[in-house]
């Protein structure tokens, strides 16, 4: 494939919108040639994308936003995947910023209303240094940490990304209360910021690049991210590896670009479109090797949000 | 047959030695959500323990801890007269050297300043693995909040502090949390009552 900018991003929102299965977007496991994990945070990141790039939301968008509007928990919550019984701070926060996004190109009250019930479900679960539980049980109707869990369970960097579905909703609504979370959650990224994995310390980037930290940002990519790029913008996902996760890379590409460091931006977005031309559905791996090949260590998936992140970056050069 | 609801709206005492309100139900149905019948558990801060009380009448093995010396004799009389056993210590918490499998506590921890409860926690990691602490929503004005600097923490107008920081001060110290909340619309308060059990491995 030897597309041009025009067909990259074309295709990667055909994939993007073909990764709509039942109301949610999904992961194509290549190997096993189906559709795997449907995923409501992931059909959030379509809400957003579509509603900021379009002059017309697609209709499977608006049909993929109502089964999201039946599907959110009484207490503004969302599950990740189908596990019905506990709800993900981090997701809800994704959902919130995609609903917001939609309200603000269509007007449709009901969508400003789920974002406002997944707001308050989100400030609920932050605690004093600005940081959030990540997790909310509905059998024991209680907020759930796990020091040992990780970066989706523990109290954790990824949810300073909250930061922009906040913010939007304050311009939105005016209401205090998101600012003062988004505030709170920006001086918990300035502790706790850490960019050992690409992925999840581009969240906390991107949460820090909504508040105005751009210097922080910058400092941070400058001293941390530009010296794992390798010159033909391959950048593991962490110090070391001998792969990359996809999203992570691209997600570094759009804040090497948003702070002014274009060079290494449109080097990580020539890898990224090696990867794209290694599978003909316009998506791109979730993780890749060096060389833009598919790495089989952990599984064999492209996802939705590293393609969508992918259509952002070649968009971004777009615009200049 | 009555359920236990039934029996305590009708006679208000439980074996006619203890009072039981609707914040004694929602802390001991919170209680049995984590513990096991072979557990070791004490109650520290214990006063005379009348959940504890249901919980031995039940079978569980409890300890009651509490650093007066009246309220735990009046615990004694109470559980020796309707042949209920358990195990009774009048001691400071912070001179506890055995092992538990749970320690929990209700109305304590809003009691020390934070450097304080960070001792407490501190403390409680060392004679167990499991907390279940409950504490009172002192933001909520309608809560008179304690006072008196002079009094033992949990007992009266004891002076209150704030309690933003005690999951993050708890999270220091275990594993894994759970922070519920119990309305004061379901307990007959005026003020909500937090609950928070954390583990450690």
């Amino acid at each position: 494939m030897n597309a041009k900018k025009y067909d990259r991003i074309k295709l990667a929102e055909d994939f993007l919108l073909t990764s709509l299965k039942d109301g949610l977007a999904h992961s194509y496991d290549v190997e096993k040639n189906c559709w795997v994990k449907p995923y409501p945070e992931a059909t959030g990141y379509l809400l957003s994308y579509f509603s900021e790039h379009f002059e017309d939301v697609p209709s499977q968008i608006l049909y993929v936003a109502n089964r999201l509007c039946r599907i959110q928990h009484k207490t503004g919550g969302y599950t990740s995947f189908d596990d019905n019984r506990y709800l993900f701070t981090f997701d809800t926060a994704q959902i919130m910023h995609g609903f917001a996004s939609l309200y603000e190109k269509t007007d449709e009250e009901k969508y400003l209303d789920v974002a406002k019930k997944c707001a308050e479900f989100i400030i609920k679960m932050q605690i004093d240094n600005g940081g959030m539980f990540p997790i909310y049980d509905t059998t024991l109707n209680a907020k759930y940490v796990n020091k040992n869990g990780g970066w989706g369970r523990c109290f954790s960097h990824i949810q300073v990304k909250n930061i922009e579905g906040l913010l939007l909703l304050y311009e939105l609504t005016n209401d205090s209360r998101y600012m003062e979370s988004a505030v709170r959650l920006r001086d918990y990224g300035k502790k706790h910021c850490d960019l050992t994995f690409t992925h999840p310390g581009a969240y906390c980037l991107e949460g820090m690049l909504a508040i105005s930290e751009k210097d922080f940002v910058y400092n941070k990519l400058k001293d941390e991210i530009v010296p794992i790029i390798q010159p033909y913008g391959f950048s593991p996902y962490s110090k070391g590896l001998s792969y990359a996760y996809v999203s992570g890379s691209v997600q570094m590409g759009i804040l090497l670009y948003k702070v002014g460091l274009k060079k290494y931006a449109n080097s990580i977005l020539g890898w990224a479109r090696k990867v794209q031309s290694n599978h003909n559905s316009g998506g791109l791996f979730q993780y890749a090797n060096a060389d833009g090949s598919l790495n089989h260590d952990i599984h064999t998936e492209i996802n939705s949000w590293g393609t969508k992140y992918y259509a952002q970056l070649e968009r971004l050069f777009d615009e200049k | 047959m009555r359920s236990w609801r039934d029996f305590l709206m009708k006679n208000k005492k439980y074996d006619g030695v203890y009072e039981w309100a609707p914040t004694s139900e929602a802390f001991y149905r919170t209680i049995k959500k984590f513990i096991k019948k072979e557990d070791n558990i004490l109650e520290f801060g214990s006063s005379t323990g009348h959940i504890s009380y249901r919980l031995a009448r039940e079978g569980y093995n409890v300890t009651l801890l509490d650093i007066r010396r009246e309220p735990i004799e009046i615990a004694k009389n109470n559980f020796k007269k309707n042949n209920v056993r358990a195990n009774f210590i009048c001691a400071d918490i912070f001179d506890c050297t055995n092992r538990y499998d749970i320690a929990w506590n209700s109305g304590l921890i809003q009691c020390y300043d934070d450097d304080d409860k960070d001792k407490l926690i501190n403390k409680l990691t060392g004679i167990t693995n499991r907390v279940l602490l409950f504490y009172p929503d002192v933001e909520n004005p309608k809560k008179k909040r304690g006072t008196n600097e002079n009094e033992v923490p949990g007992v009266g107008d004891a002076k209150e502090y704030n309690i933003k920081r005690i999951p993050e001060i708890i999270y220091a110290c275990f594993d894994e949390i759970y922070h519920g909340i119990l309305e004061k619309e379901k307990i007959g308060l005026e003020y909500d009552m937090y609950w928070i059990y954390a583990w450690k491995k």
